[in-house]
């Protein structure tokens, strides 16, 4: 790290993020809906779950998979964690295994790279298929009736608010919203600091929020559509 | 900075949308805002008659699914309507990514005109990422070997060492939530530049941009390696290339240094 070039960004410990235990866990890992939980109980599953999905905007083909494997082969973070397996994840949609995909963590490291849509021989769009898994876990959650505990929709929710309230991201708020009003990570925080203030400093982010003026339209955006 | 400096010379003008909004990048779960966020953006252009010039793949990405749900679902405008009036867009205009404009609109050979720096002997290699080439029925360049950028390159007078990960995904969507996938990712790439012998990348999305710049000194930090790769949005590099000062470019704002870059530039 010779370079004197370089401005500091963070001073989060990086050593903390290590994805090799990935790899080893797959010992352990299962290798089909079954071996989790021991054979599918038929009267636990939701066959309505895969026509829920279906429902969502980006979901409706999510029945022409013919489990061919071919977007979890193709899959950029399937290549740093074998359990992210999308052939699986429509296999457990299809046999109405609702609440298992819905409360994984599997379904929220997606990257939206779009390898999986562009490869499937069926057009079955496993990005927006995923999207639509979402959008049912979140109101699912909402509702209650499943928990979350994935960080991502609460960072997805963050950034939402902050585009409620100014109609553009405001990044020193969803700092503050994500990583201390809702992890009260003030590690986190701190480890931003220098990223954050040499961005200040190059003019990149401003201190204080502005609101855009068509912020109406915003509110209408978010009261009226946001329920759906 | 550079985009604006860039098209001036090039004579092509662009007017920025009044009072845009944030399209929602890839935060925005449920498609319905998702849309009407782009939707109110693209209307806002269309009143002007002029494509949209996007900078940023996430934001182009947006905009093009925006456009394709109207398209095949007519109840998704009237519903964009009933929360506000102004979300009304009649598909007159075209949302377009800025590399898709330079390269497929002013094209190469104005590029090579104005190039009055022509950069031989520098070796950069093009990062795409992922939403310049894919989902192919609706982005425009090639989902696995896009070549806009290629183009570019080329027509600039540098050289482009053989580079495998132009479109791999940079982790950027999940940056802030499960990073230790993002450096992984972004580590190929880099390290792969790296190897090739590549002086600089350039980029055409700024999400990718931040994890590649921005985040290179922590990638550096986590694997115990050097990499000192300057990253440019690949307007600075047009913009050097054309003999714009620098100081116009936005350079001193990018988090690796290019100084080095930009002195072999100016002896090249």
């Amino acid at each position: 790290m010779g370079s004197t070039e370089k401005d500091t960004t963070t001073l989060i410990d990086v050593t903390k993020f290590d994805t090799s235990d990935y790899k080893s866990a797959r010992k352990n890992a299962p290798k089909s809906p079954r071996s989790t939980t021991g054979p599918i109980k038929a009267w636990e599953t939701d066959p309505n779950f895969k026509y829920e999905v279906q429902r969502q905007p980006g979901g409706k083909d999510l029945l022409y998979c013919y489990q061919c494997s071919t977007c979890t082969l193709s899959c950029p973070i399937r290549e740093i964690n074998p359990d992210f397996n999308p052939r699986r994840i429509i296999e457990m949609a299809v046999l109405g295994m609702k609440e298992e995909i819905l409360s994984s963590e599997e379904i929220w490291i997606c990257a939206s790279c779009q390898t999986c849509y562009e490869r499937c021989p069926q057009n079955v769009k496993f990005s927006e298929v995923i999207g639509a898994i979402k959008n049912v876990a979140m109101k699912e959650a909402q509702e209650g009736n499943i928990e979350i505990t994935s960080k991502k929709p609460g960072f997805d929710g963050s950034f939402m608010r902050m585009i409620e309230m100014f109609g553009r991201l405001y990044e020193p708020g969803l700092l503050m919203d994500f990583l201390l009003l809702k992890n009260k990570d003030f590690n986190g925080l701190f480890g931003y600091m220098p990223l954050g203030i040499n961005m200040f400093k190059k003019g990149k982010i401003a201190f204080f929020p502005s609101k855009i003026k068509g912020m109406d339209c915003i509110k209408n955006i978010f009261e009226k559509l946001e329920e759906e | 900075m550079s985009a604006r400096a860039v098209f001036e010379k090039l004579g092509v003008e662009l007017v920025e949308i009044d009072d845009w909004n944030c399209c929602g990048a890839l935060e925005a779960e449920n498609p319905l805002v998702s849309t009407a966020l782009s939707i109110r953006n693209l209307a806002i252009a269309e009143e002007s008659g002029l494509d949209l010039a996007i900078p940023c793949s996430a934001c182009y990405f947006n905009a093009i699914k925006a456009v394709k749900y109207l398209r095949e679902d007519e109840s998704v405008q009237k519903k964009l309507l009933e929360a506000d009036r102004s979300l009304g867009f009649n598909d007159t205009i075209a949302p377009r990514h800025l590399l898709d404009i330079v390269v497929n609109e002013v094209g190469v050979e104005e590029i090579a005109k104005h190039t009055t720096r022509p950069l031989s002997g520098i070796k950069v290699v093009p990062y795409y990422g992922c939403l310049i080439g894919r989902p192919s029925d609706i982005a425009f360049d090639d989902p696995d070997d896009p070549k806009s950028m290629d183009a570019l390159i080329e027509a600039l007078g540098a050289e482009q060492p053989p580079f495998a990960h132009k479109a791999t995904c940079c982790g950027g969507a999940l940056i802030m939530t499960n990073f230790d996938y993002s450096m992984e990712m972004s580590r190929k790439i880099l390290e792969d530049a790296k190897e090739s012998g590549a002086d600089c990348i350039i980029v055409g999305c700024p999400v990718c941009h931040l994890m590649l710049d921005g985040r290179q000194s922590d990638i550096e930090a986590k694997y115990n390696i050097e990499l000192n790769i300057p990253v440019l949005y690949f307007t600075q590099m047009l913009g050097l290339a054309f003999g714009i000062d620098p100081g116009k470019l936005g350079l001193s704002k990018n988090m690796v240094s290019a100084k080095n870059l930009i002195s072999m530039i100016k002896g090249a």
